[in-house]
C-alpha cells in the first residue's frame, strides 16, 4: 500500500497537495472509476417536457369551440327537489326492482338522453375518432341537433347511423334517410364526407353527399349540391370513418362555387375539404349536428369499382414496420452463434438459401409430396454436429424462413 | 395512421394464365389481376386517377379493430393488468352505479352511470341489482352504437359470481359483446435485415412517429 502511494504522489504531486485529499489508490488492475458527472449533465424533466411539446404539438386549432352554443346541462344528481320528484314516482317500481324484472325503456333513455348529455357523450366519442380532428383541425363542437340518420334495411328494419357503428358496405348503396327536429323557418346544409376514403391525397377528404339551404328538416326541398356515392372502402386497409355533418345556416349561402355535375363520379373532382370548406363560409354556417360510421371491403365494393367507378379495383396489404436490430458485436456474449450471425444477414441471401434448397426437392414433372405427419420422427441419416442438427429439425417443421420450403404458391 | 402497400399484381388474359417467373423473393405477394376491359376505362370519369401506392388510413380507431396496433404488454403477472385498448370498469357505491369504457390512454370514451337522470328517471334503486343490470344495457348499446365489439374486462378481485357484476355481464353476453379482445397480430418472425431498403440496423433508441417508412 505504502509503496503505491509514493508511485502515485511522483506523478500527481501538485495536484494533491492542491486538493489536500488522501488518495486510496487500490492495486488492481481494472479498477472502477467514478463517471465525470461534469460532462453528463441530464436535462430536467420540465426541459424534456418541453422538447417532446415543441415536437409534438397538437393540431393547431385544438381546444377552439366553432359550434352552437352549449352549457352544458344541470347534472346535479344531489338536488333535492329532483330527488323528492323521483322519491314519489318510484313507488309502484318497488316490486319489479326487488323481483329483478326491472327493465329501463330504452327509447325513453334515449329521448331524455339526447336533452340531457348527449351533446358532451359525442362530443367525446367523436373525438376519440379523430373527427375533429381530421375534418376541422382539432376544432371541436357540441352536436347538440341529434342527427337521425338511417339507411333502410329491408320494408321493416333499417340500419342507423350512431357514433362509428360498423354498417356492412353493401347496405349502404342507397341514400340514407335523415331526420333532425329543428324549427320550419331555419336553414341547414348537410355534408356527408369521408376523412380516409381518398384514394389519390390521404390529407384530403371525398365528398360523398351535399345538400344544402335545406328549409327546416326537408331534405327533398334542398339544393342538391353533390349527388349521394355509395361508402367504397378499398381491399385490405380495415375500416374507414364515414361523417355525417349538419350545419346551421344563418341565411341562404350560394354554393355554386363547389357544386358538381349531375351524377358526379368522378373521384378527383370529389376531393373535398371540410376545413377550407367550414373556412370560407364560416360566416353564415355553424356545426350543429355530427353522426358516423365505419365500413369495411366487401363483394359488393369490386362490382361498385368496375361498374359505377370504371376504373380498377385497388388492393392493399398492411406493412409491418421493420424489426430492430442493435450494432452487431464482434464478440457477443452467451449468444448461439448462429443464430446471432442469421440476424445480420441479409434477407436476399437467406432468401436464396431456402430457394436453393426449395429448387432441389421440386420435381416438375410430379405433384408436389405432402408434408409428413410427424417431420421430427427420424433422425437425420448421418451424423450432425448439434447447431446443423437443430436446424436440419427447423427446417423439416418449416420454422422462421423456412416456412417458403412449404408455400406452394407465392 | 397506418400505411398500407399496393398488391404487387400481374395482369392476365382471359382464358390463359401468365406464368409468374421465378422471383428470388419469396415473401412478396404475387396475385393475378381480374382483367378490366380497356374500351371503358377510355371513356371512364376515373381513367386517370392515381390511386396512391401508399395508402393511410387516418382512423385511430382502425388498427385497434383489426389488432395490429401495438398492445401495451405490462409485466407478465401485473394487476390491474395493461395489455387491452379498451376496457370496461364497472363500479358501485353506497349511492350510486355507473360504469365505463376506457381507452388505454386513460380516456373515458363511453359512460353510464345512475348519476345521469335520464337513466336514474326509470330506476326504483340507484345500487340494487336492477341497476346494475340496466346500466350494463345502456353501455352496452352505447358500445355498439359507438362500434366497439370487443372489450377487455379485468376479472382480477372482481367477483363475477356476485349478483351486481354477474346480471351487468349478462347484459353485454345478450348484446354479443365479447369480454376479451383478440390477441395482438405480430409479424412472423424472419432473421435477417434488409439492407437495400429501410431497415432499423442500429437506429437511435428514440420514439418516433412512424415505423414504417414506405
Amino acid at each position: 500500500m505504502a509503496a503505491c502511494m509514493t508511485f502515485k504522489s511522483k506523478i500527481f504531486n501538485g495536484s494533491l497537495a492542491k486538493a489536500s485529499k488522501t488518495f486510496l489508490v487500490q492495486p488492481v488492475r481494472n479498477r472502477w472509476k467514478p463517471p465525470d458527472r461534469d460532462l453528463e449533465i441530464l436535462p430536467s424533466f420540465a426541459e424534456r417536457l418541453a422538447a417532446w411539446k415543441a415536437k409534438y404539438q397538437l393540431p393547431a386549432s385544438h381546444g377552439i369551440n366553432i359550434g352552437l352554443k352549449y352549457d352544458g346541462v344541470n347534472q346535479n344528481h344531489n338536488n333535492i327537489e329532483r330527488i323528492k320528484k323521483w322519491m314519489e314516482k318510484r313507488k309502484p317500481l318497488e316490486t319489479l326492482a326487488h323481483n329483478r324484472q326491472l327493465n329501463v325503456d330504452m327509447e325513453r333513455v334515449k329521448e331524455d338522453w339526447h336533452n340531457e348529455s348527449m351533446p358532451q357523450h359525442v362530443r367525446k366519442i367523436s373525438e376519440h375518432y379523430g373527427i375533429f380532428k381530421d375534418l376541422f383541425d382539432g376544432a371541436h363542437f357540441f352536436p347538440v341537433i341529434p342527427l337521425d340518420v338511417a339507411y333502410d334495411y329491408d320494408e321493416e328494419l333499417v340500419t342507423p347511423v350512431r357514433y362509428g357503428n360498423i354498417i356492412p358496405a353493401c347496405e349502404t348503396s342507397a341514400k340514407p334517410s335523415v331526420s333532425f327536429k329543428v324549427a320550419d323557418d331555419s336553414l341547414w346544409t348537410l355534408v356527408m364526407s369521408s376523412p380516409d376514403g381518398n384514394l389519390e391525397d390521404s390529407s384530403k377528404e371525398i365528398l360523398h353527399w351535399f345538400v344544402g339551404n335545406i328549409p327546416g328538416n326537408d331534405l327533398n326541398k334542398g339544393e342538391l349540391i353533390c349527388n349521394y356515392l355509395q361508402p367504397f372502402p378499398p381491399k385490405g386497409v380495415g375500416f374507414l370513418r364515414y361523417v355525417f355533418v349538419l350545419y346551421k345556416q344563418d341565411r341562404i349561402v350560394d354554393f355554386s362555387s363547389i357544386k358538381k355535375p349531375e351524377n358526379c363520379l368522378s373521384l378527383r373532382d370529389r376531393s373535398f375539404s371540410s376545413l377550407d370548406f367550414y373556412r370560407k363560409h364560416q360566416a353564415d354556417l355553424t356545426p350543429a349536428g355530427v353522426s358516423f360510421f365505419q365500413s369495411e371491403w366487401d363483394k359488393s365494393i369490386t362490382s361498385f369499382f368496375h361498374h359505377v367507378l370504371d376504373m380498377k379495383e385497388p388492393a392493399f396489404e398492411f406493412i409491418h414496420p421493420p424489426a430492430y436490430h442493435p450494432e452487431q458485436l464482434d464478440y457477443p456474449h452467451r449468444l448461439p452463434f448462429n443464430v446471432y450471425l442469421d440476424n445480420y444477414r441479409h434477407v436476399k441471401d437467406i432468401q436464396e438459401e431456402v430457394l436453393k434448397r426449395k429448387l432441389k426437392k421440386v420435381d416438375p414433372m410430379r405433384p408436389p409430396q405432402p408434408r409428413p405427419k410427424y417431420p421430427n420422427l427420424d433422425k437425420p441419416p448421418e451424423y450432425l454436429p448439434s447447431w446443423l442438427e437443430v436446424r436440419e429439425q427447423e427446417v423439416r417443421l418449416g420454422n422462421a424462413q423456412w416456412s417458403d420450403l412449404y408455400k406452394d404458391k407465392d | 395512421m397506418s400505411a398500407f402497400r399496393v398488391f404487387s399484381r400481374l395482369p392476365h388474359s382471359n382464358a390463359t394464365f401468365i406464368q409468374t417467373p421465378l422471383v428470388i423473393n419469396l415473401s412478396l405477394q404475387c396475385s393475378r389481376c381480374i382483367k378490366t376491359s380497356t374500351h371503358r376505362l377510355k371513356e371512364s370519369p376515373n381513367k386517370d386517377y392515381a390511386v396512391s401506392q401508399v395508402y393511410v388510413n387516418r382512423n385511430p380507431r382502425n388498427l385497434e379493430k383489426l389488432a395490429l396496433a401495438r398492445k401495451r404488454l405490462g409485466w407478465r403477472f401485473q394487476s390491474p393488468r395493461k395489455d387491452y385498448y379498451h376496457k370496461l370498469v364497472f363500479s358501485h357505491t353506497q349511492k350510486h352505479t355507473e360504469a365505463w369504457i376506457e381507452h388505454f390512454t386513460g380516456e373515458v370514451v363511453l359512460i353510464a352511470s345512475t348519476k345521469e337522470w335520464a337513466i336514474k328517471d326509470q330506476l326504483y334503486s340507484a345500487n340494487d341489482v336492477s341497476a346494475s343490470s340496466n346500466i350494463g344495457k345502456i353501455l352496452a348499446q352505447r358500445c355498439l352504437e359507438s362500434g366497439l365489439t370487443s372489450v377487455f374486462f379485468d376479472e382480477a378481485g372482481v367477483n363475477k359470481q356476485a349478483p351486481r357484476v354477474a346480471t351487468f355481464l349478462e347484459q353485454f353476453k345478450n348484446a354479443n359483446i365479447s369480454l376479451t379482445e383478440p390477441k395482438m397480430v405480430t409479424p412472423q418472425f424472419r432473421p435477417g435485415i434488409d439492407y437495400d431498403n429501410y431497415n432499423r440496423y442500429a437506429e437511435p433508441k428514440e420514439w418516433q412517429e412512424d415505423y414504417q417508412k414506405v
